[in-house]
Protein backbone atom coordinates (compact mmCIF):
# COMPACT_ATOMS: atom_id res chain seq x y z
CA UNK A 1 0.00 0.00 0.00
CA UNK A 2 1.59 3.27 -1.07
CA UNK A 3 2.12 5.89 1.62
CA UNK A 4 -0.12 8.89 1.16
CA UNK A 5 1.98 11.89 0.33
CA UNK A 6 4.86 9.78 -0.91
CA UNK A 7 5.60 10.07 -4.59
CA UNK A 8 6.29 7.13 -6.84
CA UNK A 9 9.98 7.99 -7.06
CA UNK A 10 10.38 7.98 -3.29
CA UNK A 11 8.30 4.84 -2.95
CA UNK A 12 10.48 3.08 -5.51
CA UNK A 13 13.62 4.26 -3.73
CA UNK A 14 12.31 2.89 -0.43
CA UNK A 15 11.60 -0.44 -2.12
CA UNK A 16 15.16 -0.58 -3.34
CA UNK A 17 16.44 0.14 0.15
CA UNK A 18 14.60 -3.02 1.23
CA UNK A 19 16.17 -5.10 -1.55
CA UNK A 20 18.63 -7.87 -0.84
CA UNK A 21 21.47 -6.09 -2.60
CA UNK A 22 21.15 -2.91 -0.54
CA UNK A 23 20.63 -4.75 2.74
CA UNK A 24 23.58 -7.03 2.05
CA UNK A 25 25.77 -3.95 1.62
CA UNK A 26 24.49 -2.59 4.94
CA UNK A 27 25.15 -5.89 6.65
CA UNK A 28 28.72 -6.03 5.35
CA UNK A 29 29.35 -2.43 6.34
CA UNK A 30 29.72 -1.20 2.78
CA UNK A 31 27.08 1.53 2.96
CA UNK A 32 24.03 2.69 4.85
CA UNK A 33 21.42 5.41 5.12
CA UNK A 34 22.27 8.48 7.16
CA UNK A 35 19.08 9.72 8.73
CA UNK A 36 18.76 13.49 9.07
CA UNK A 37 15.40 15.19 9.41
CA UNK A 38 16.77 18.23 7.64
CA UNK A 39 17.31 16.17 4.50
CA UNK A 40 14.04 15.85 2.67
CA UNK A 41 13.01 14.07 -0.50
CA UNK A 42 14.16 14.15 -3.28
CA UNK A 43 17.39 14.25 -1.30
CA UNK A 44 18.94 11.51 0.77
CA UNK A 45 22.31 10.96 2.41
CA UNK A 46 24.00 7.58 2.15
CA UNK A 47 27.41 6.82 3.63
CA UNK A 48 29.89 4.65 1.77
CA UNK A 49 32.73 2.89 3.56
CA UNK A 50 36.33 3.58 2.61
CA UNK A 51 39.50 1.62 3.23
CA UNK A 52 41.58 2.55 6.25
CA UNK A 53 44.26 5.03 5.22
CA UNK A 54 46.00 6.47 8.27
CA UNK A 55 43.79 8.95 10.08
CA UNK A 56 41.35 9.34 7.24
CA UNK A 57 37.62 8.79 7.66
CA UNK A 58 36.33 5.28 7.25
CA UNK A 59 33.25 6.50 5.48
CA UNK A 60 32.17 9.28 3.22
CA UNK A 61 28.67 10.69 3.07
CA UNK A 62 27.05 11.26 -0.30
CA UNK A 63 24.26 13.80 -0.67
CA UNK A 64 21.94 12.48 -3.35
CA UNK A 65 19.38 14.15 -5.54
CA UNK A 66 16.94 11.36 -6.41
CA UNK A 67 14.23 13.30 -8.21
CA UNK A 68 12.26 11.09 -10.62
CA UNK A 69 14.13 7.98 -9.45
CA UNK A 70 14.71 5.52 -11.07
CA UNK A 71 13.65 6.86 -14.45
CA UNK A 72 16.19 9.62 -13.92
CA UNK A 73 19.47 8.53 -12.42
CA UNK A 74 20.86 9.68 -9.08
CA UNK A 75 23.48 12.38 -8.75
CA UNK A 76 25.51 13.00 -5.62
CA UNK A 77 28.37 14.91 -4.09
CA UNK A 78 30.43 14.36 -0.98
CA UNK A 79 28.68 15.73 2.09
CA UNK A 80 29.70 17.04 5.48
CA UNK A 81 27.00 15.66 7.73
CA UNK A 82 28.01 17.84 10.69
CA UNK A 83 28.01 21.14 8.82
CA UNK A 84 25.20 19.93 6.55
CA UNK A 85 26.85 21.17 3.42
CA UNK A 86 29.14 19.96 0.67
CA UNK A 87 32.33 18.56 2.15
CA UNK A 88 35.24 20.97 2.01
CA UNK A 89 36.97 20.14 -1.26
CA UNK A 90 40.31 19.57 0.44
CA UNK A 91 38.70 16.68 2.34
CA UNK A 92 37.34 14.83 -0.67
CA UNK A 93 38.82 11.38 -1.33
CA UNK A 94 42.14 11.41 -3.12
CA UNK A 95 44.04 8.84 -5.07
CA UNK A 96 45.13 7.71 -8.47
CA UNK A 97 43.40 6.28 -11.53
CA UNK A 98 39.63 6.33 -11.35
CA UNK A 99 39.59 7.52 -7.74
CA UNK A 100 41.38 10.65 -8.85
CA UNK A 101 38.86 11.16 -11.64
CA UNK A 102 35.62 10.26 -9.89
CA UNK A 103 36.38 12.48 -6.89
CA UNK A 104 37.92 15.32 -8.84
CA UNK A 105 37.06 18.72 -7.45
CA UNK A 106 38.08 20.83 -10.43
CA UNK A 107 35.01 20.01 -12.50
CA UNK A 108 31.66 21.83 -12.43
CA UNK A 109 32.31 23.17 -8.94
CA UNK A 110 32.35 19.57 -7.64
CA UNK A 111 28.61 19.41 -8.19
CA UNK A 112 28.70 15.62 -8.54
CA UNK A 113 30.97 12.62 -8.66
CA UNK A 114 32.70 12.58 -12.03
CA UNK A 115 31.51 9.07 -12.74
CA UNK A 116 29.62 7.34 -15.56
CA UNK A 117 27.07 6.15 -12.98
CA UNK A 118 26.30 9.74 -11.90
CA UNK A 119 23.51 11.35 -13.91
CA UNK A 120 24.88 14.88 -13.84
CA UNK A 121 28.35 13.82 -14.93
CA UNK A 122 27.06 11.41 -17.57
CA UNK A 123 24.74 14.04 -19.05
CA UNK A 124 27.76 16.08 -20.10
CA UNK A 125 29.64 13.17 -21.64
CA UNK A 126 27.88 11.67 -24.66
CA UNK A 127 30.94 9.52 -25.33
CA UNK A 128 30.68 7.70 -21.99
CA UNK A 129 27.99 5.17 -22.98
CA UNK A 130 30.35 3.76 -25.60
CA UNK A 131 33.42 3.94 -23.37
CA UNK A 132 31.85 2.62 -20.19
CA UNK A 133 28.94 0.39 -21.25
CA UNK A 134 27.15 -1.20 -18.37
CA UNK A 135 28.20 1.50 -15.90
CA UNK A 136 25.74 4.17 -16.95
CA UNK A 137 22.38 4.51 -15.28
CA UNK A 138 19.33 2.86 -16.79
CA UNK A 139 15.81 2.97 -15.32
CA UNK A 140 16.20 -0.71 -14.43
CA UNK A 141 19.04 0.11 -12.05
CA UNK A 142 18.78 0.54 -8.32
CA UNK A 143 20.73 2.78 -5.98
CA UNK A 144 23.09 -0.18 -5.50
CA UNK A 145 24.33 0.34 -9.07
CA UNK A 146 25.62 3.71 -7.86
CA UNK A 147 26.95 2.52 -4.53
CA UNK A 148 28.83 -0.59 -5.67
CA UNK A 149 31.32 1.06 -8.05
CA UNK A 150 31.77 3.98 -5.64
CA UNK A 151 32.49 1.63 -2.76
CA UNK A 152 34.80 -0.45 -4.96
CA UNK A 153 36.90 2.66 -5.67
CA UNK A 154 37.02 3.77 -2.04
CA UNK A 155 38.29 0.35 -0.99
CA UNK A 156 40.72 -0.09 -3.88
CA UNK A 157 44.46 0.45 -3.91
CA UNK A 158 43.79 3.58 -5.98
CA UNK A 159 42.29 5.29 -2.92
CA UNK A 160 44.94 7.06 -0.85
CA UNK A 161 42.86 8.87 1.75
CA UNK A 162 41.45 12.36 2.08
CA UNK B 1 14.30 -23.01 18.13
CA UNK B 2 11.89 -22.46 15.31
CA UNK B 3 12.15 -18.80 14.64
CA UNK B 4 10.59 -17.14 11.67
CA UNK B 5 12.95 -15.02 9.64
CA UNK B 6 13.40 -13.71 6.16
CA UNK B 7 15.42 -15.19 3.34
CA UNK B 8 15.83 -13.97 -0.21
CA UNK B 9 15.45 -16.38 -3.08
CA UNK B 10 16.94 -15.77 -6.48
CA UNK B 11 15.33 -17.76 -9.26
CA UNK B 12 17.50 -17.98 -12.37
CA UNK B 13 17.54 -14.69 -14.27
CA UNK B 14 14.27 -13.36 -12.86
CA UNK B 15 14.01 -10.00 -11.16
CA UNK B 16 14.64 -10.25 -7.51
CA UNK B 17 15.74 -11.88 -5.33
CA UNK B 18 12.38 -12.22 -3.62
CA UNK B 19 12.04 -12.11 0.15
CA UNK B 20 10.09 -14.88 1.85
CA UNK B 21 9.40 -15.74 5.47
CA UNK B 22 10.75 -19.11 6.56
CA UNK B 23 10.96 -21.08 9.78
CA UNK B 24 13.99 -23.07 10.78
CA UNK B 25 12.24 -26.41 10.33
CA UNK B 26 10.87 -25.60 6.89
CA UNK B 27 12.42 -27.76 4.23
CA UNK B 28 13.87 -26.21 1.12
CA UNK B 29 11.08 -27.91 -0.89
CA UNK B 30 8.46 -26.28 1.31
CA UNK B 31 10.04 -22.88 0.86
CA UNK B 32 10.20 -23.29 -2.92
CA UNK B 33 6.58 -24.37 -3.11
CA UNK B 34 5.51 -21.39 -1.06
CA UNK B 35 7.59 -19.08 -3.22
CA UNK B 36 5.96 -20.48 -6.32
CA UNK B 37 2.55 -19.73 -4.89
CA UNK B 38 3.56 -16.18 -4.00
CA UNK B 39 5.58 -15.37 -7.12
CA UNK B 40 4.26 -17.61 -9.92
CA UNK B 41 5.85 -15.47 -12.63
CA UNK B 42 9.32 -15.83 -11.16
CA UNK B 43 9.38 -19.50 -10.36
CA UNK B 44 9.68 -22.88 -12.03
CA UNK B 45 8.75 -26.41 -11.05
CA UNK B 46 10.53 -26.68 -7.69
CA UNK B 47 11.71 -30.21 -8.47
CA UNK B 48 13.67 -28.90 -11.47
CA UNK B 49 15.60 -26.33 -9.50
CA UNK B 50 19.03 -26.88 -8.02
CA UNK B 51 19.49 -24.86 -4.83
CA UNK B 52 22.70 -23.28 -3.58
CA UNK B 53 23.39 -21.20 -0.51
CA UNK B 54 25.54 -18.14 -1.04
CA UNK B 55 29.18 -19.10 -1.63
CA UNK B 56 28.38 -22.82 -1.34
CA UNK B 57 29.95 -25.16 -3.85
CA UNK B 58 27.63 -28.05 -3.12
CA UNK B 59 23.95 -28.21 -3.96
CA UNK B 60 21.50 -28.11 -1.05
CA UNK B 61 19.13 -31.07 -0.88
CA UNK B 62 15.50 -30.09 -1.00
CA UNK B 63 14.56 -32.29 1.90
CA UNK B 64 17.08 -30.51 4.07
CA UNK B 65 15.61 -28.30 6.71
CA UNK B 66 16.28 -24.69 6.17
CA UNK B 67 18.41 -24.44 9.29
CA UNK B 68 20.62 -27.33 8.08
CA UNK B 69 21.47 -26.04 4.66
CA UNK B 70 24.21 -23.70 5.74
CA UNK B 71 26.45 -23.33 8.80
CA UNK B 72 24.74 -19.99 9.34
CA UNK B 73 21.25 -19.14 8.31
CA UNK B 74 21.56 -18.28 4.65
CA UNK B 75 20.38 -14.83 3.71
CA UNK B 76 19.90 -15.86 0.11
CA UNK B 77 19.33 -19.08 -1.80
CA UNK B 78 20.14 -19.34 -5.48
CA UNK B 79 17.80 -21.59 -7.45
CA UNK B 80 18.53 -22.53 -11.00
CA UNK B 81 17.73 -25.24 -13.50
CA UNK B 82 21.37 -25.06 -14.62
CA UNK B 83 23.34 -26.97 -12.03
CA UNK B 84 26.50 -25.68 -13.63
CA UNK B 85 27.18 -22.77 -15.93
CA UNK B 86 29.92 -23.21 -18.49
CA UNK B 87 31.77 -19.89 -18.69
CA UNK B 88 33.98 -19.29 -21.72
CA UNK B 89 36.28 -16.28 -21.53
CA UNK B 90 38.13 -14.71 -24.44
CA UNK B 91 41.25 -12.62 -24.12
CA UNK B 92 44.26 -13.58 -26.20
CA UNK B 93 42.74 -17.01 -26.64
CA UNK B 94 39.91 -18.90 -25.04
CA UNK B 95 39.51 -20.58 -21.67
CA UNK B 96 36.47 -22.31 -20.25
CA UNK B 97 35.34 -23.90 -17.02
CA UNK B 98 32.13 -24.56 -15.19
CA UNK B 99 30.92 -22.57 -12.21
CA UNK B 100 27.94 -23.03 -9.97
CA UNK B 101 25.18 -20.52 -10.73
CA UNK B 102 25.81 -18.80 -7.39
CA UNK B 103 29.42 -17.94 -8.32
CA UNK B 104 30.08 -14.22 -8.57
CA UNK B 105 31.76 -12.47 -11.49
CA UNK B 106 34.49 -11.41 -9.05
CA UNK B 107 35.54 -15.05 -8.76
CA UNK B 108 35.31 -15.68 -12.51
CA UNK B 109 37.49 -12.62 -13.13
CA UNK B 110 40.15 -13.88 -10.73
CA UNK B 111 40.13 -17.27 -12.44
CA UNK B 112 40.39 -15.67 -15.91
CA UNK B 113 43.24 -13.36 -14.86
CA UNK B 114 45.15 -16.37 -13.63
CA UNK B 115 44.41 -18.46 -16.73
CA UNK B 116 45.51 -15.74 -19.13
CA UNK B 117 48.44 -14.72 -16.92
CA UNK B 118 47.59 -11.04 -17.24
CA UNK B 119 49.32 -8.32 -15.23
CA UNK B 120 47.58 -8.56 -11.87
CA UNK B 121 48.67 -5.05 -10.92
CA UNK B 122 46.32 -3.66 -13.57
CA UNK B 123 42.53 -3.52 -13.29
CA UNK B 124 40.49 -6.06 -15.24
CA UNK B 125 36.81 -6.46 -16.00
CA UNK B 126 34.61 -9.01 -17.72
CA UNK B 127 32.21 -7.91 -20.42
CA UNK B 128 29.27 -9.52 -22.14
CA UNK B 129 28.67 -9.74 -25.87
CA UNK B 130 32.04 -8.49 -27.04
CA UNK B 131 35.24 -6.85 -25.86
CA UNK B 132 33.33 -3.55 -26.09
CA UNK B 133 30.23 -4.94 -24.41
CA UNK B 134 28.66 -4.17 -21.04
CA UNK B 135 31.00 -4.28 -18.07
CA UNK B 136 29.74 -6.77 -15.52
CA UNK B 137 29.43 -5.85 -11.88
CA UNK B 138 31.77 -7.98 -9.77
CA UNK B 139 28.84 -8.98 -7.55
CA UNK B 140 26.72 -10.37 -10.40
CA UNK B 141 26.03 -14.09 -10.11
CA UNK B 142 26.73 -16.12 -13.24
CA UNK B 143 23.32 -17.77 -12.95
CA UNK B 144 21.73 -14.45 -13.88
CA UNK B 145 23.56 -14.54 -17.21
CA UNK B 146 22.11 -17.78 -18.55
CA UNK B 147 18.67 -18.98 -19.39
CA UNK B 148 17.96 -22.70 -19.15
CA UNK B 149 18.35 -24.92 -21.17
CA UNK B 150 21.36 -22.98 -22.47
CA UNK B 151 23.74 -23.08 -19.52
CA UNK B 152 26.63 -21.45 -21.37
CA UNK B 153 27.87 -17.88 -21.31
CA UNK B 154 30.68 -16.20 -23.20
CA UNK B 155 32.56 -13.32 -21.60
CA UNK B 156 35.45 -11.08 -22.60
CA UNK B 157 38.32 -10.10 -20.36
CA UNK B 158 39.51 -6.53 -20.88
CA UNK B 159 41.44 -3.94 -18.99
CA UNK B 160 39.23 -1.50 -17.16
CA UNK B 161 38.91 1.84 -18.96
CA UNK B 162 40.11 4.92 -17.17
CA UNK B 163 37.50 7.60 -16.76
CA UNK B 164 38.72 10.61 -18.68
CA UNK B 165 37.58 14.16 -19.02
Amino acid sequence: MPDSGVGLDEECFREHLASFDFREGVEFGKWGMHEDEAVQWPHAVIWVAAALRGENPLRYYLFFNLAHYPKTGPTAYVWDCEKKTKLELAKWPKGTGNVQMVFRTNWNDAAALYAPWDRLAADGHPEWPAKHPGLLWTPKNTIVNYLRPTHALLTSDEYHGA
Amino acid sequence: MNNEHEVYIQIEDADGPHPIKVRDDDTIATVLARLRAEHPHANHEPELLAVFAEDAEEETHKDAKFCECHPHRPKILHCHRCREVKVTVFYNGEEARSFRPNAKIRRVTEWAKEKFKVDASRKWVLRTGSAEGDILDADTHVGKLVKFPDCNVTLFLTERCLIQG
